[in-house]
């Protein structure tokens, strides 16, 4: 790709105690590109989701968004930014409304109330959520709670979307949902996506570029057919997948 | 009926009885008692505010006494009118609190807690330090300078509960509830959690030291014993009885047990007991309090009505 790359990390490395959990991780990613981020458990893929989206700081190393340093950026100044991550767990509001989750993450997105509600309203709907719209959020199905997570970091309007495992713990018809969701904000093209999963099948199919984790390293980067076939991720990680 | 009606309506009719005793019954004991439930439904709510976004502020207790000894000082050594003391001892509170979140909001759940337990108890020592307060023994002669001063506090409840009905229910509210469920969502899309809290904090403060201003005022003697951390630990105990779920509950929970807690005053210091029992039994029999509990004879009576 010739433009120029929304995000870019270099060098970034993270310890916990004598422990490396990311070294040296270095990427680039392109506005409304959709990055895939796989590797074995213990790969260090929170870890990197954690020091992009500031919930961590790396003990070396930068991390540059939209032509700013974030690395030592508090979480809420990053999201500002436009980079806006969810997470595994606990990434939505359970005692509150499918539309008072939504409202909070157009809060800052937004000027007026009006606006507020009509944004909330539209991503409610882009997500297919409309049926729960005054539930509580505790209450939803379970592909419906990640369906709603991804609603309520995509109301911030966010440039970069990183989702933290979407498809993890879910069932088939859930996770076809999920996906079908995601596919259509990938032809909106309004928004990149950098997404953790450890659905091969679902990273392989949506994925325009895929980078492996292992042990904290990158072992691969490449389109997804290129990552198939390198001999070290399969040795690394598909390989035991199969 | 709704819910919110229901509650509301039960709200209103207290306010009303409560105004009426007030003005038109000579008993001053009657109006004494009102007096102080309502000073109490102040410190519950101002204890609730922050309970919203999962903090349990013991402080109340200590900005209560900030507000009641800025007050009481304004009247008594300066001569200041009432309304303008009330005003003061608000706004003092409301301002110390500003600092004391900045350092303490920083740590959450047991630790808050326990910080802001430690601010009423210093604060009360301090008092009984200071020659300028009254030391031990307090101050006296905090004598309002308007007639029908019970009605007056009555009333700056009923406003205090409806301001923080407004803010529970504005999207600063919606903010503060989101952050007791994920606080790490709430930093994700942007907001920053502790200037929120120290938002919530300072509306909590300013509302005790209302109380407290208020409270020195109705009794127009203040001890430094008064502020002491039963207060704000009294005020969780009618919150968590009256039931958190609903503002309304919290009012409930303050009249009841303050209704209770007059008919077994010859018990004495054994009080405290009642108290304990009342908790106990709540957190068994009724975990959502009052409030859970007419909840649930609310839905039974709407489903029969839907049936029919």
């Amino acid at each position: 790709m010739s433009a120029a790359p929304l995000l870019t990390t270099s060098g970034l490395t993270r310890r916990f105690g004598g422990i490396a959990a990311v070294t040296d991780f270095s990427c680039e990613l392109f506005p409304s590109e959709i990055l895939g981020l796989i590797g074995p458990n213990g790969a260090g893929k929170s870890t990197t989701f954690n020091l992009l989206s500031g919930f961590l700081r790396p003990n070396a190393g930068e991390v540059w968004f939209n032509g700013s340093r974030i690395d030592r950026l508090r979480p809420a100044a990053i999201s500002r930014l436009g980079l806006v991550r969810t997470f595994q767990h606990n990434s939505l509001f359970r005692n509150l409304t499918v539309l008072d989750n939504v409202l909070v993450g157009a809060t800052v997105s937004t000027r007026t109330p009006v606006e507020r509600l009509r944004l909330a309203e539209a991503t409610i709907d882009q997500f297919d959520l409309l049926p729960w719209v005054n539930e509580p959020a505790g209450s939803l199905p379970h592909g419906r709670q990640r369906l709603l997570s991804m609603a309520i970091a995509f109301a911030t309007r966010p440039r970069l979307l990183c989702l933290d495992e979407p498809l993890t713990g879910l069932n088939q018809t859930e996770t076809a949902k999920v996906l079908e969701i995601i596919k259509r904000l990938r032809s909106d093209r309004s928004t990149a996506i950098l997404f953790v999963e450890h659905n091969v099948r679902a990273v392989m199919n949506l994925c325009d570029r895929i980078i492996v984790l292992d042990q904290g390293r990158k072992i691969a980067e490449g389109t997804p057919a290129a990552i198939s076939r390198d001999p070290q991720v399969i040795k690394a990680y598909l390989g035991d997948a199969e | 009926m709704s819910r919110d009606k229901f509650y509301f309506t039960l709200a209103g009719a207290l306010f009303i009885a409560a105004l009426a005793t007030c003005l038109l019954v000579r008993n001053p004991y009657f109006v004494q008692v009102i007096v102080w439930m309502a000073l109490n439904v102040i410190l519950a709510l101002g204890l609730r505010f922050m309970l919203l976004v999962g903090e349990v502020n013991l402080g109340v207790g200590g900005f209560f006494g900030l507000g009641a000894y800025t007050a009481g000082f304004c009247v008594v050594q300066y001569g200041i009118p009432a309304l303008p003391a009330i005003a003061l001892g608000t706004l003092v509170a409301g301002l110390a609190s500003l600092p004391f979140g900045y350092i303490t909001l920083r740590v959450s759940g047991h630790y808050f807690m326990l910080i802001s337990f430690a601010l009423t108890e210093v604060l009360r020592l301090v008092y009984t330090q200071s020659k300028t307060l009254g030391g031990n023994s307090g101050m006296v002669g905090i004598i309002p300078n308007i007639p029908a001063f019970p009605a007056l506090v009555v009333v700056m409840t009923g406003l205090t509960f409806l301001v923080l009905v407004y803010c529970e229910r504005s999207h600063f509210g919606r903010v503060i509830r989101a952050i007791a469920d994920s606080e790490a969502m709430v930093r994700a899309v942007g907001i920053s959690v502790p200037n929120t809290k120290l938002m919530c904090l300072l509306i909590s403060s300013l509302v005790a030291g209302l109380g407290g201003s208020m409270f020195a005022l109705a009794n127009t003697v203040i001890a430094p014993g008064d502020f002491g951390f039963l207060l704000p630990v009294f005020a969780l105990a009618y919150v968590k009885i009256g039931g958190q779920s609903h503002p309304v509950g919290a009012v409930l929970g303050t009249v009841v047990m303050s209704v209770l807690a007059q008919l077994v005053i010859g018990l004495g210091a054994q009080d405290t007991l009642l108290f304990g029992a009342a908790i106990v039994l709540t957190m068994l029999f009724m975990p959502e309090g009052f409030i859970g509990l007419m909840d649930r004879v609310l839905a039974r009576a709407n489903s029969r009505g839907t049936a029919r």
